[in-house]
Formats: C-alpha cells, structure tokens, sequence
C-alpha cells in the first residue's frame, strides 16, 4: 500500500468576521414568500367576476360562499389557473437556470434545445393540417380540440425530448449540442411555416391563439398529469444542483472535481425538458419567465450557488406567473391579454432595470 | 518505507489523434515535491499536464496515479487523488471566495453537496494556506488577479488531492505575485507532503523554487533532473537555443543576445559594480579589468552608519579625457554615442 503523509489540519484558523449577508437572505426569502402567498390569494380573488375577498377565503377555506356560482367559478376555474401558473412559472424559471449554467449562456432558456418547437409542431400538424373541410370536424374541435390539442403538444415536446436526450449521449460539448437545438428550432418552424401557408385562416387564428400562452384551460383531471410531471421535474433538478455547481466553473474543472459530465448532463437535460415540454404541452410556449427569473434570483440574492438559486427560481417563478396572469386578465374587465404579450412587455423593463444598476453583471 | 512515487508516466505518447506531440515519455513524482515543467511554446507543456490529469487519453501508454491507472479510476476517486488549476479564465458569476474553494469538497460530498464541519473547516485551511483567508467572503469578480488565482489554488487544495497539477498559475500576474504563488505552492508542496506539478515561463523563478525540473524541449525529449544538473549539463542551453535568448551559465539567467563589440575598464566593487556590468553587457560592451581604450571609474563612498553607496557617481576617462557622470543611464548614453 502507498501511504503519502498528508497533514491537512493546523486547526487554529481564524475565522473571518460574521457577514451581514445571511440576514439580507433571510429577509429576502421572507419578502419573497409573503409576496407569493399576497398574489396567488389576489389571484383566486380577482377576475371578470367580482367576488368578495371574504367569500373567497371562506370558499378556499371549504365553506359555502353566498352564490353557488362563485363556488364552481373560484374552485374550477381561478384556483386550477393559480395552481397551474405557480407550477408553469417555477418550472419554466428552473429550467432556464438549468439551461444557462449548463451551456454557460446568459441568453439560454428552457427552449434553446427546440423543445417548444417541438410542442409546436405537434399542435401544428392537429390544428393546420386536420382541418379538412367539413363543418361536422369544426364543430367538434370545441369539444375535443383542447385535448387533441395537449396531447399533440406532448407527443411533439417528447419526441423532442428523445431525440436531444439522444444527441446528448454522443456529443462531445454543449455548444455543439446548443447549435444542433438552435437548427433543430429553424427547421421545426420552416415546417410550421410550411403548414400555415397551405391552410386556412380560421386554422391559423387557432394557432395563433395557442402560441399566446395561457395559464387557464387546465381542468383537475390535466392537473393529475401537470402537476406531478413538474413535481418529478423538480425534484430531478434539485439532484442537479451540485453538478450545477461544479459547472460553473466549466466542464474542465468540473470533470476534475469528479462530475461525470455525461451523466450530469443527461439528468440536466431530461429534468429540464420535463419541465419545459410539461410546461408548454399544457399552457402554451410562455416565453420570458424562463430568461429573466434566473436573473432577478442571481441579483436579488447576490449569489450563483444552485442550491439557493432553484428553491429561490421556483419561488421568484411563480410569482412573476401569478402576476403576470393577473395582469393578463385585467381584472374588473372582461379583456384578456395574450400572456406572452404582458409577460415581456412587464418583464423586459424590469429586468433590464435589474442588470444595468448592478454593476460587474455576470450569469 | 511507503513508495514516495504518487503519479507515473509509463510509455506515455501525448497528442491528437493527427498530432504526436511526445512519445515513449517516462517520468514520476514523488510526495512533498514541487516540479516545474518548463520549455518553449508549443512544445506541448499543457497536453502534457492534461494527460497527466487524465483530461485527455493518452495516444500510448498510462499514467498511474497511487499505482492504479487514471483511465480505469472512476471521476470521483480520481478527483480525491488528483486536481488542477487551469489557465482558462474563471468566469463563474457572484460566488465568494469561500464558496468558490468549497467547490473543491465535491468529490468528499453526499449528492446534496451538504458541507459538514469537516469541509468547512478544510476550506478554511485551504484559504489560510494560501493567504487568502482575508478575502474568504469577498466576491470572486472582484478580486484581483493575483488574489484569484490565490483562490483558485485553495479550490485545488481543498480537493485535499495527493497531486496537484497547475498549468501557469503564475501567467498573467506582476514579479511580487509570481514569486509570492511560487513560494505558497513550494512552501504546501513540502509542508504538506502533496506532489505539485506546475507549468511555467517563468524560467528564473523555476530554477530557484523548483525541487525538479522537468524540461520539455519542442521536439525532443523530456528530461528531468534538479534545476542545478540541468544547467550544467547543458540541457537548458539546448533546449531554448535560437529562441533568441541565451542562457548565461556564470549568473544563472537568461540574456537577450547581442553580439559583444568593445571591452571597457570597469573599476569599482560591491553592488554597484555589479549593476555598472550588467549595464554595460546590457549596451553591448564586454567589461573587464583589462586596461581598455574608454575606463569606468565608481566613485563612491559608504555611508557609516548604514553600509549603503552614498554618492554614487562613475567617472568615464580615455587616454586624454574625462568626464563624471551621475547615472548609469548617461555613462551609457555617452560609451553607446562614442563606441558604436
């Protein structure tokens, strides 16, 4: 046996003086939690139908509220809509995260590998190509065409997802593997192209709608499938954090440090793809979330340690979801913007505002 | 008595696949021992060391690492014997110092990368070691060069490997900080029994810290031997001729070459007649204690209390003239404008 003296500890070391970080942490996770449990209530609480805020919380709270309407409108429809943005938001945040530090890019976001282009195509093919003539087929598109219409998002995210999982096993860096996603999203959306240009204009508006983006539309019943795809797509990543670490020192470094880089990146990729393709098969391509809540988090809490950063990304994401929906609804109103619309147009100010006053910005 | 020898090259052929770089390339380290390997550009210092890390397959031949071969060794075991610090620029975004070194518990971590008391206090040793405990909470980006690289030697130490290999820690950085880097490493090398192998261009700093040199010529053979048995058997010479730079066997150094034209006097002893030579050499003249057609007096007096040269002036005399200078710079002046 080799045996190489090795001393390690001359345990007298003196330890640098407290720091006022943790208490600036500590209130930032506070401010963060109220701030997410204020929206989701206002949430529940606001809509084109006016309820009061105390029928609200007696309805969520398992009571009867004064009108048996408010009752199917709060737990049918508002509440499966915040649950549904929460969990859309935090996976779309996470996933984003993932993608950034793994290609170290501050421009990646949950769809850099194509996944969204994939989910596209998919509804593309339902809505554009389907749609034969024929009003008996158009009449029962209300009916069936919401789910036609997840399922084809699904079976196009998955494939997707297959096929980069695939590509990911057999090369060698991630650029290669972020210009392959990049190709993969021209030619997916050539043939979305291709598509709309052969159909008819009521098929395209329908597709059209479909790539706003909506938090609502989620039954209960799709809830059984959302929700624990995200769940299981959190929990991956969360075994992600420490290869995500290691990473940000770049592959080399994190290969010497023991990261078995294609096993690290697999699981990167198959968690965050869960989460995107779950995400977008249900609720539409949401753009934005997935770019710039990884940043407010690096900002608001200083640090680029993953292990803060995704509980940190799935808080900050659900927020950023809810009130973003909540604006999209304009409350009191019977309008209803498009939530990739407000999404940006709310965001893009406001994270650029985020960057420019910190100085030395880095991912 | 335990083998000393902790990492072995055997046979080993470096490159690329279009590429042999070296080959039939046999060396090994041994505990507590600080190597630097050396040689021009491109004679292929970094494959070498990526090799050695296991980075990067070797065409022929192993690298054994405690006796069992780094291709065979699984990430993790390998990172508990094994880590580097790498000439590509460190961009990781806003991580303090500490928890930058903490990276390097990795491999010593569960799945969650929890550190225990016993990480962290490695950490803090490892920062302390290199001197970086002051800025332990400080963010990296704004550290200086030097301070970073600090950093980055305690992420390696805290691998608490039994090799550490470094690809020009000490590039990039002023005189007082490549000879402060050096000292660190030599000081853990031997204070702590690790092998560190290091990459250089820092020829003069390597001869005078290295226990062993490992001399990587563009083409050749690698050899290996204390900086001393190097110099005097004339390996150095070789190995950097027609660099443009020739190595100066009396004193040690490398000089810019230039061919010697005229021999001058120079009188004087002490400090400033050495630095009065090294002038002159440097201007292209020999000096001697010949007589000579142009003659370099010292006048100077010591201070008593202090032993320094006070009143430092030379005086420069032909056969009919002479003139007293006050620098060194216009005594060159004057012989360049009248000899060359």
């Amino acid at each position: 046996m080799t045996t190489v003296t090795q001393k390690t500890q001359p345990l007298s070391v003196e330890r640098p003086a407290a720091h006022s970080r943790p208490r600036t942490l500590r209130l930032a996770w506070i401010a963060l939690a109220v701030a997410l449990v204020s929206v989701f209530l206002l949430s529940v609480a606001l809509g084109s139908v006016n309820i009061p805020l105390n029928e609200v919380l007696t309805t969520l709270l398992g009571g009867e509220p004064a009108r048996a309407s408010w009752r199917t409108i709060i737990m049918d429809f508002r509440l499966p809509k915040a649950f549904t943005a929460v969990l859309a938001g935090a996976a779309l945040a996470v996933s984003g995260l993932q993608m950034q530090t793994l290609f170290r890019n501050p421009l990646a976001d949950p769809f850099v590998l194509g996944i969204n282009a994939g989910a596209s195509l998919g509804v593309a093919l339902v809505v554009l190509s389907v749609g034969t003539p024929g009003a008996a087929v158009l009449a029962g598109l209300g009916l069936i065409g919401d789910l036609s219409l997840t399922a084809a998002a699904v079976i196009g995210a998955a494939l997707i997802m297959a096929l980069v999982l695939l590509v990911a096993r057999r090369v060698a860096s991630a650029t290669t593997l972020l210009v392959l996603g990049l190709m993969f999203g021209y030619a997916t959306g050539a043939l979305v192209s291709l598509l709309m240009y052969f159909s008819i204009p009521e098929r395209i508006q329908a597709y059209i709608n479909w790539g706003y983006g909506s938090f609502g539309g989620v039954t209960w019943e799709q809830m059984t499938i959302l929700a624990p795809g995200l769940l299981i797509g959190l929990a991956l990543s969360w075994t992600t954090a420490k290869p995500l670490n290691a990473l940000l020192l770049g592959e080399d470094y994190a290969r010497s440090m023991g990261v078995n880089i294609r096993y690290a990146r697999i699981t990167i990729i198959a968690g965050s793809a869960l989460l995107a393709g779950t995400v977008t098969a249900f609720c539409g391509p949401i753009g934005f979330l997935g770019v710039a809540v990884p940043h407010l988090c690096r900002t608001l809490f200083r640090t680029s340690d993953h292990r803060l950063l995704i509980p940190a990304c799935v808080m900050m994401g659900a927020l950023c979801a809810l009130t973003a929906d909540l604006v999209a609804r304009t409350p009191g109103n019977e309008i209803v913007l498009p939530l990739n619309a407000v999404t940006a147009l709310l965001g893009a100010p406001v994270v650029a505002w985020v960057i420019l006053r910190k100085r030395n910005f880095r991912v | 008595m335990s083998d000393p020898t902790v990492l072995s090259a055997q046979g080993l052929s470096i490159g690329y696949p279009q590429r042999t770089i070296l080959t039939h390339l046999n060396a090994e380290l041994q505990a507590g021992e600080i190597v630097c390997l050396i040689g021009p550009n491109g004679a292929g210092k970094s494959t070498l060391l990526r090799t050695l890390a296991g980075m990067q397959p070797p065409l022929a031949g192993q690298v054994l690492l405690r006796g069992d071969d780094i291709s065979k060794l699984d990430a993790r075991e390998r990172a508990k014997r094994l880590s580097v610090v790498l000439t590509e620029r460190v961009d990781v975004g806003t991580l303090t110092a500490y928890a930058l070194v903490s990276l390097g518990r990795y491999p010593h971590t569960d799945w969650t990368g929890k550190l225990s008391e016993h990480d962290d206090e490695v950490i803090h040793w490892a920062l302390a070691a290199v001197g970086a405990a002051d800025f332990a909470q400080r963010d990296i980006h704004e550290l200086s060069d030097g301070e970073r690289q600090k950093v980055l030697i305690a992420r390696a130490l805290a691998q608490e490997p039994a090799v550490m290999l470094l690809d020009e820690p000490t590039a990039y950085l002023d005189l007082p900080r490549r000879v402060e880097i050096m000292r660190t490493l030599r000081d853990l090398a031997h204070t702590t029994g690790r092998a560190i192998l290091l990459s250089t261009h820092d020829l003069d700093l390597a001869l005078r810290s290295a226990d062993r040199v490992w001399l990587l010529p563009t083409g050749g053979t690698l050899q290996v031997g204390a900086p001393e048995d190097l110099v005097l058997n004339g390996a150095f010479e070789a190995a950097f001729r027609g660099e443009g730079v020739e190595f100066d066997l009396l004193t040690g150094s490398f000089r810019v070459s230039r061919p010697v034209t005229t021999s001058v006097r120079l009188i004087g002893n002490g400090a400033a007649a050495l630095w009065t030579a090294r002038a002159l050499e440097r201007a292209g003249f020999q000096p001697t204690s010949e007589p000579a057609a142009y003659t370099v007096d010292i006048l100077n007096s010591q201070s008593a209390a202090t032993g320094k040269n006070v009143d430092l002036r030379w005086r420069v005399s032909t056969s009919d003239t002479a003139q007293i200078y006050e620098s060194l710079y216009s005594v060159i002046k004057m012989l360049t404008k009248s000899l060359l």
